[in-house]
């Protein structure tokens, strides 16, 4: 049964007022609880008119108040949480494709002749390249890292991590040896988390098949890291034609990964529409 | 949209404004207004959510897939027609089931401790 209605110019008043401050909701939001919420508040308004007057009236304003700021922010919070996720899961796979391109790029590096410890020429040019290439690797990792963790169980979570937090290190790290060559250090604690992320992904990937790509490609990344590291392939002096091979794969394959990520990601999209 | 892997236990513990929602809707569908009074009425008067609270908790709700909209809609000569009216879904009743045999278990303890009664 319609409940009887108690309107006075008082509780006419509050409505309007609490009507004007839904705004501090997000618009989707609002749009789709702004006016339920309204309907709601004037209909506590009129119930407790007609069991505790004026007084409990101004309680129950105090009350929706506090209610509206601390609901409002919440509301907020998450929807910008909620766009910056799904940004970065929707720009992973470019960022990656750009990534690779950059190493692909940079692998011509190898081709200098001479020694590889100092920079100079084509070398140094094409190696400042190798900073960006790794952010942008580093944060197409996170992207992944949203979107596919789920799939990815504990220990390919946590190397999609490894990976995110290891190339950008790396990058880091390559900006700041321009200044000081001890700074290698960081950037070989960067390469060092990569190349660890991944193995251990490249070869979960290769029993789960988690990312939309060959199985194979994935675990490619982490192979020529690993072999430096491990002392089993250094470049002292150049040309060498293996190390821009290795090089070049390594961006093909972060190429690949970035454009099967958004390729899928496109599909689903498109499905979901 | 309920992600069909999660099981009610992955749900738990619930707040106290999602546990009020799913028990107001136990025994049947309700609007957001008769929710509220529900609740008032269960919590003995000493729990009156916000708008702000209640509609926050049942957006959540709605997401999680624990409770869904009605399609069915009042007579008009009964109730406003713009209202929205709830109901659980049977994921949403498992939760609640499963919150209520959590609470039953903390209650054994305490009871075995002592803690019932009053405090003195």
């Amino acid at each position: 049964m319609i409940q009887q209605r108690t309107n006075t110019p008082m509780i006419d008043w509050l409505v309007r007022l609490y009507r004007m401050l839904l705004i501090l909701y997000p618009a989707d939001y609002r749009a789709a609880y702004g006016p339920l919420m309204a309907q709601v508040f004037r209909d506590v308004c009129q119930d407790i008119y007609r069991q505790q007057g004026t007084l409990g009236i101004v309680m129950w304003w105090c009350t929706t108040l506090f209610d509206l700021a601390l609901t409002a922010f919440e509301q907020r919070r998450k929807v910008r949480f909620t766009v910056s996720k799904a940004g970065l899961i929707r720009f992973s796979g470019p960022l990656l494709t750009a990534g690779g391109l950059l190493l692909v790029v940079t692998a011509f590096s190898q081709l200098q002749p001479g020694s590889h410890y100092s920079y100079y020429g084509v070398y140094q040019l094409l190696m400042f390249l190798l900073a960006p290439a790794f952010v942008l690797i580093g944060i197409g990792n996170f992207g992944v890292l949203l979107h596919y963790g789920a799939r990815a169980g504990i220990f390919g979570r946590l190397a999609l991590f490894a990976i995110a937090i290891g190339a950008l290190i790396c990058g880091i790290g390559f900006v700041l040896t321009m200044f000081r060559d001890s700074f290698w250090n960081i950037a070989g604690v960067g390469l060092l988390i990569y190349t660890g992320g991944t193995v251990i992904f490249g070869l979960l990937n290769l029993v789960m098949g988690i990312l939309p790509v060959f199985k194979i490609v994935p675990i490619i990344t982490g192979v020529q890291p690993l072999m430096m590291l491990t002392g089993l392939f250094y470049v002292e002096r150049g040309p060498d034609i293996y190390a821009l091979i290795f090089m070049m794969s390594i961006g093909i394959c972060w190429a690949i990964t970035g454009f099967a990520t958004h390729n899928r990601l496109r599909q689903s999209v498109l499905a979901a529409a | 949209m309920s992600d069909s892997t999660l099981q009610p236990q992955d749900m738990l513990p619930l707040t106290p404004a999602v546990f009020h929602i799913l028990l107001a809707l136990a025994d049947g569908e309700k609007h957001g207004y008769g929710i509220m009074q529900e609740v008032t009425a269960i919590t003995g008067g000493t729990i009156r959510m916000g708008p702000g609270t209640l509609y926050g908790t049942i957006k959540r709700l709605l997401e999680a897939g624990m409770i869904e909209e009605s399609d069915e809609r009042p007579d008009p000569a009964l109730d406003d027609e713009r209202r929205r009216y709830y109901r659980l879904t049977s994921f949403g009743e498992r939760v609640a089931r499963a919150e209520t045999a959590r609470l039953a278990t903390l209650l054994r303890a305490a009871q075995s401790k002592r803690l019932m009664g009053g405090a003195s």
